[in-house]
């Protein structure tokens, strides 16, 4: 197992270097002028910006392995240089955003995964059943539903009329008390550092500012997972070993939970990897919608005005992302199903 | 059970809003929502509203801008955005002929004299000396950074010679920097021989006075030391030097010259931090995401009402309109097309029909054009499938396309309820003291006259061959889009060769066709840095200006023959019926030029809840002003 988890994360630079060599390559496509733009947002600046010393200065008509080469040269030395579309360095930026889409990662990959599964299996039981048609109903409207709409229906709803669930991280007095000296800024996750300065009026504060995202996510999230679950159960359940089980006279609930759904959840497990890795790596819509300031605004914001630092900074985390959470997915089937061997 | 429900839901519906009532949500604090992103917080980097709008309530300036009041009560228009109006703020007096404080040689040269306030404390706790104003403004002209605001010292100190601390430094050592590219690589000898030729502009004389001197006469030098513009924030040398900044030195300047080559705000030792005079300290700012005051209870004058200022990016509409609708802010950013969603709604002042200190959007032609690998014009040639490198060289083609523009359509449909007005350039209508209210130099729609300019262009043979040619705009920008729509459908509309394409594209291909000479028509604006006509002739009527300088050759080569000689001279006295004549004189030439089209713009407005009072209003503030501010219902 150690020599495959090895191998693995070999593979990982690999990996890495392809996303990145791919970025140079499409990059080429514009010209200096275009990749500048970045730095020009505002015309009051074409007054004194010299263009041509710009493209001199950061070899913007060098040719792309020397672009590549210096790039690579600044990385290895820990500059991943400034995000213009941040105002601050990609580092830093990272070291902001991040903590913001784990946090909403974390609460929402709980109920993702714990829901879909569960609504898949009820689904799979009580077959062709008012029950299965329900749970699927309402699992597949959320699917329907683009997330900025559920989102701004919430929003609306539990906000607008109701006022239970503001949009952003904290209310007015939690956000003082996050900032004060005595708050303790742990991970920059907010429940998390709550916890840890066991400070339950932020922790709390900042729970109800999760719901909505939370839910909305869950929502339009669930449908897959239900599906992935409830196929495979379906199959499951019609195995010879699980009438065995029946046969032997066991309880139904023991066929289900300990003999049909550990062998049904293979398949459902790589969706939910590759879900939590999503989530991960950023939320554009609902991050926008429930103004949480994370990554995946951020890079959104770094492509549209082709912020090629901070692109590539993204990138490198990604690429680390995707590839870890293949690897814990192949973990977690050896450890599921024993005739899975890492070799 | 089902009644149950229903019951709790309209309870709790009820109770929401009886909640909201008159009760003042959050008394000790102001939350502004927006959607701008402050870059930076170092006075001398800044070059943009969203910072320069933090700085404005952190940091002071010599002078101040008189402004009016904009609550819910209150419509006071009481601003002055004239020289002899400004009003002391570190400087206890304002300089001016009268009181002696500026002096004129026979030379041409004149002498600013400040006499700095004492007893003014930063919020470190340093206390405000005239060398710190000194200080300030050598720190600031020694970094100069690329695409910064220091060429608004340089140009007026170096009597309009120079606009960038490079050319100082070529000038006084006779070598060729690179456009300062080579100022790091500088010897302390060579550092020293620069120092002797900046130190001498600003100075703090044996009375404690500080004083600058000019090479020749800046009428506006005044005005872009004032409150609004973040390059005249005063620093405290002390702190700046425990902050790691320049230490002074006459030999060691270099080495904080144009940090991150004006490209990575964070290479500036004041990048993220603040301490100012101003009736706010700077208690937390977190870059695109907020930034947060704390009052001053050290100011000079009497402290603000309001203890805390909390400053928040929200980019999505729906949200700002939510919170704000809920009272959980108190001022909020609204771009016109919404201003139908928060206008009548309960809580909510909207205040319209203010003035505006601008040029956005005008409309620039091309000429000559870059033909080459330009996709914009067709062949590039004569013929109806291309257009001309020299097309808008003749200017009955240029007339024809401002007459063609739907300008009251275009105030009544486009602008909506925010509405416009119509203005021509290069001077805005906002300095009623330069601007010719001459009725016959506005192109009116007139599609009769527009058919018959077009009939003369080029001795007849646009008419007979036709044209094609893209026109951009960026991506984003509706209005834009707009102005392009009513050219293409009217232009078109003349003759069936002649062939008008509206495209959008990102602000980076925008760009990229801006600088490469190949837009046949780009629509673009200008904002006030300080409230004079020479911040407008400048970028919109000088051959080296921000707009002008990108329309091609030919116009260039207009703009240095007609209009550089003028614009200079009206920067030669200080006389304002003399400068105000040449001003009417260039916006005469303009009209009959027509190198623009001048097109309308749109009135400015406020947007706050009916507890905000004593909201302060200057058309050059950058931001809210948040001293005056404090929540009642009156």
């Amino acid at each position: 197992m150690l020599a495959y988890i090895i191998r693995r994360l070999l593979i990982l630079p690999v990996v890495v270097l392809g996303c990145i060599i791919l970025v140079f390559c499409v990059m080429q496509l514009l010209t200096p002028y275009q990749r500048l733009s970045v730095y020009c947002s505002n015309p009051a600046e074409l007054k004194n910006v010299d263009f041509e010393i710009l493209i001199e200065r950061y070899g913007l008509n060098d040719p792309i392995y020397k672009q590549f080469a210096d790039w690579f040269w600044e990385v290895i030395h820990g500059e991943l240089g400034w995000s213009e579309s941040a105002a601050r360095p990609v580092t830093g930026a990272f070291m902001r955003f991040m903590p913001v889409s784990a946090e909403l990662a974390l609460w929402s990959a709980l109920p993702i995964i714990l829901g879909g599964i569960w609504l898949g299996s009820l689904s799979a039981v009580k077959h062709n059943k008012p029950l299965d048609h329900i749970t699927r109903i309402f699992a597949i409207t959320g699917w329907s539903l683009p997330t900025f709409v559920a989102g701004l229906l919430g929003l609306f709803l539990f906000y607008g009329i109701l006022g239970w669930f503001p949009p952003g991280q904290l209310g007015l007095g939690a956000s003082a008390i996050v900032r004060s000296s005595q708050f303790v800024n742990y991970t920059g996750i907010i429940t998390l550092d709550a916890v840890l300065n066991w400070n339950w009026y932020v922790f709390g504060d900042a729970l109800r500012h999760l719901v909505l995202p939370v839910f909305t996510l869950a929502y339009v999230s669930w449908a897959l997972l239900l599906r992935v679950t409830r196929a495979s159960m379906l199959e499951t359940l019609r195995q010879d070993y699980v009438t065995t089980a029946r046969a032997k006279g066991l309880e139904e609930k023991v066929v289900i939970k300990k003999h049909a759904l550990r062998n049904a959840l293979i398949p459902t497990i790589t969706i939910a990897g590759v879900t939590v890795a999503f989530l991960f790596n950023g939320l554009v819509i609902t991050e926008t919608i429930f103004d949480f300031h994370g990554l995946g605004r951020w890079a959104a914001r770094a492509a549209q005005t082709f912020d090629l630092p901070a692109l590539l900074g993204y990138l490198l985390f990604n690429g680390v992302l995707i590839v870890l959470a293949n690897l814990i997915v192949d973990v977690m089937y050896a450890y599921i199903d024993p005739r899975v061997r890492l070799e | 059970m089902k009644k149950i429900w229903l019951l709790s839901l309209a309870l709790v519906l009820v109770l929401s809003a009886f909640a909201l009532g008159q009760e003042i949500k959050n008394p000790d604090t102001i939350v502004r929502i927006e959607y701008g992103t402050v870059n930076t917080l170092d006075p001398a980097y800044s070059y943009d509203t969203a910072s320069g709008a933090v700085i404005f309530n952190v940091y002071e300036n010599l002078v101040s801008w008189p402004y009016g009041v904009v609550d819910a009560d209150t419509t006071d228009l009481g601003y002055s955005l004239a020289t002899a109006d400004l009003l002391p703020m570190l400087s206890d007096v304002v300089p001016s002929v009268d009181n002696g404080m500026i002096v004129s040689y026979p030379d041409g040269s004149a002498a600013y004299q400040f006499h700095i306030r004492k007893g003014v404390k930063f919020h470190a706790g340093g206390t405000l000396t005239p060398e710190d104003v000194e200080y300030t403004f050598e720190r600031a002209i020694l970094q100069d950074r690329d695409g910064g605001p220091i060429w608004m010292y340089i140009e007026p100190l170096s009597g309009q010679k120079y606009w960038r601390l490079y050319q100082i430094v070529e000038n006084v050592l006779g070598i060729d920097t690179e456009k300062g590219a080579k100022i790091k690589d500088l010897t302390p000898e060579q550092q020293v021989q620069v120092y002797a030729a900046i130190d001498p502009l600003v100075e703090v004389t044996a009375t404690g006075d500080v004083v600058f001197h000019l090479d020749a006469p800046y009428p506006p030098f005044l005005t872009i030391l004032a409150h609004s513009g973040a390059w005249g924030a005063i620093l405290d040398k002390e702190w700046v030097i425990e902050q790691g900044g320049w230490d002074g030195a006459a030999d060691t300047w270099a080495a904080w010259y144009n940090p991150g080559g004006g490209q990575a705000a964070e290479e500036s030792e004041l990048y993220d931090v603040a301490n100012g005079t101003g009736p706010y300290m700077l208690s937390h700012w977190d870059p695109g995401v907020e930034v947060v005051y704390e009052r001053f209870d050290g100011y000079w004058r009497d402290p603000a009402a309001i203890k805390t200022v909390v400053n928040k990016k929200i980019q999505e509409w729906s949200d700002r309109l939510l919170l704000f609708g809920r009272g959980d802010a108190d001022i909020c950013s609204v771009d016109p097309q919404y201003l139908p969603q928060v206008m009548g709604q309960p809580g909510i002042v909207t205040t319209l029909n203010l003035p505006t200190l601008g040029l956005n959007p005008a409309g620039f032609f091309t000429s000559d054009l870059v033909i080459e690998g330009n996709d914009l014009v067709g062949s590039g040639t004569w013929g109806e499938d291309g257009l001309p490198s020299e097309f808008f060289n003749d200017i009955h083609a240029r007339k024809a396309f401002a007459y063609a523009f739907e300008y009251e359509t275009f105030i009544e449909d486009v602008l909506g309820v925010a509405g416009g007005y119509r203005t021509h350039g290069p001077v805005p209508k906002a300095f009623g003291w330069a601007y010719d209210d001459d009725p016959a130099i506005y192109y009116n729609y007139d599609m009769e006259k527009a058919t018959t300019e077009m009939k003369l262009a080029h001795d007849g043979k646009v008419w007979e061959t036709g044209f094609t040619f893209v026109l951009l705009y960026n991506e984003g920008n509706q209005t834009r889009r707009v102005i392009a729509e009513i050219l293409e459908k009217n232009i078109e509309s003349m003759n069936p060769k002649f062939h008008i394409d509206v495209r959008g594209v990102p602000w980076a291909s925008y760009l990229d066709m801006l600088l490469s000479t190949k837009l046949p028509l780009f629509v673009i604006g200008w904002l006030a840095d300080f409230p004079d006509p020479h911040n407008f002739a400048v970028p919109f009527a000088q051959s080296s200006g921000t707009f002008s300088g990108w329309q091609g050759d030919s116009m260039i080569a207009m703009f240095a023959e007609k209009y550089d000689p003028l614009i200079t001279a009206a920067m030669a006295t200080s006389v304002q019926s003399e400068r105000a004549a040449i001003y009417k004189q260039i916006e005469q030439m303009s009209y009959e030029d027509c190198y623009d089209i001048w097109l309308p713009q749109v009135n400015g407005f406020r947007v706050q809840r009916d507890w905000i009072q004593g909201y302060a209003f200057n058309p050059i503030f950058p931001g809210v002003y948040y001293y005056s501010v404090y929540k009642a219902y009156e």
